[in-house]
């Protein structure tokens, strides 16, 4: 969740442009974030000392952390800490705009730190408080309707994440509109709550997150691409259920998902339509609670 | 001899599994023991995908054969028909739901051995899947591993 709030909030600072970003997540599944991004992260290391360490590198045929430890940046232990740190994906995001000389280690520096102290009380993010900021930003109010957009949007999100990828970005929220969908998999929630929910998009975001779940190269949206995004929606309103189940005592039950091509969903003033864009294509998500 | 032919099926007991079992190679041999290379299992599911899925696990494992029903009328006919080993069956599909699909197996045949297999494991979803007559509960998505588990519980019987 943290790429897609540090993303959000590169692009509404306008460190980065929306293109930038698209490519910079369009390079995430490839890429690993480098040591320096991790130490500056960590708050080992200055952008500077980055820099300096880089340039030592190209003189000597040694590795970041030995470097590091040799100009007195990093202890071994640091570097150990770092080593672990560096499988963390929350800085894929910014290597990759480094990468793509979008941001310097400097810009990535400051605009990190400045996330962070807005973001967060001591500068340790935790799920909490990622979730909070992430219901501010589709400004879901979490006191009404007992719950359920927050819980089930969040869900969501981090399904995505789970089983789709970490290459998206927030788009825009809709309420009180009609949605369109070039191809969609809608599912309806019966039982003590009733909420017509639905995933589609373009004919490359739909392909693309079919591809994804079933981790297949898919490249035509015919019925098994169908029910693929399906079973997605389908897992996606499981394990919903489970949820409110386990911790509300609310039984839900659902019906057989259905496919549809050039769907419009009302979306009523309290309900919400969210758009992402992934790296293979846009995508959208229509949660209506009757 | 069976051979197994993947690691993942070294969580089996052993490469020759002799099981007691209900269905179509018991009544069809005539004998009280049957081997993993000789069950049947129908997959109940109205997802191509699922369907596919399950039957790669399947096959990997060593299961002779695997046939399909993409709805719970299907699937009661399926079963009629050629009296599997082993059901795995979704609760959500169209025409009749997995839970109503079970009684009706059940009811033919009271030997039957049907897993539930669903994303929604409510506690209301495996007590309704019980009193169907269901013997075990696969929690969706379908992982490799508790497929091994769920065939070596009925090994054990």
């Amino acid at each position: 969740m943290y790429t897609q709030l540090f993303g959000h909030y590169l692009l509404n600072k306008g460190i980065v442009d929306a293109d930038e970003l698209h490519a910079a997540l369009t390079a995430m599944t490839r890429i690993k974030a480098k040591l320096g991004a991790v130490a500056i992260d960590a708050g080992y290391m200055t952008a500077a000392q980055v820099e300096e360490v880089h340039q030592a590198q190209h003189t000597a045929d040694k590795r970041f952390g030995e470097i590091a430890v040799e100009m007195g940046f990093l202890t071994d232990e640091q570097v150990v800490d770092l080593l672990a740190r560096q499988k963390d994906s929350n800085l894929v995001l910014g290597q990759a705009l480094i990468d793509f000389g979008f941001m310097t280690h400097g810009q990535f520096e400051e605009a990190l730190n400045d996330y962070k102290s807005a973001s967060s009380v001591n500068g340790d993010m935790t799920d909490a408080d990622m979730e909070k900021e992430m219901l501010g930003i589709l400004g879901i109010d979490n006191t009404k309707e007992n719950g359920f957009y927050p819980d089930y949007i969040l869900l969501f999100i981090r399904n995505l994440i789970r089983f789709i990828g970490d290459d998206f970005s927030l788009g825009e929220v809709q309420r009180g509109v009609t949605v369109s969908m070039n191809y969609a998999s809608k599912q309806e929630i019966t039982g003590d709550l009733k909420a017509t929910v639905a995933i589609g998009g373009t004919e490359s975001g739909f392909i693309g997150i079919a591809s994804r779940y079933a981790g297949e190269s898919l490249n035509e949206t015919d019925a098994y691409t169908k029910a693929c995004v399906g079973e997605l929606l389908n897992l996606q309103n499981g394990l919903f259920a489970v949820n409110m189940s386990n911790d509300h005592g609310i039984e839900l039950d659902l019906t057989p998902q259905t496919s549809e091509e050039k769907a419009l969903i009302n979306i009523p003033e309290n309900a919400i339509a969210l758009n992402l864009s992934f790296s293979f294509g846009d995508i959208k998500i229509a949660v209506v609670k009757h | 001899m069976d051979i197994i032919p993947d690691s993942a099926a070294e969580n089996l007991s052993g490469a020759v599994h002799p099981i007691r079992v209900g269905g179509a190679a018991f009544a069809q041999k005539g004998i009280l023991i049957m081997k993993i290379s000789e069950m049947t299992v129908l997959i109940c599911d109205d997802s191509p995908l699922i369907r596919k899925k399950m039957s790669e696990i399947l096959k990997k494992i060593g299961v002779a054969e695997t046939i399909f029903a993409e709805d719970g009328e299907m699937a009661v006919e399926m079963y009629r028909s050629h009296r599997p080993d082993l059901v795995f069956m979704d609760i959500v599909m169209p025409k009749k739901t997995g839970i109503d699909a079970i009684r009706e197996i059940k009811e033919a045949d009271p030997d039957a051995k049907v897993v539930m297999a669903s994303t929604v494991g409510t506690q209301k979803n495996l007590i309704s899947a019980i009193k169907a007559g269901a013997f075990e509960f696969l929690q969706k998505p379908v992982k490799e591993e508790d497929v091994i588990k769920i065939i070596n519980l009925m090994i054990k019987g």
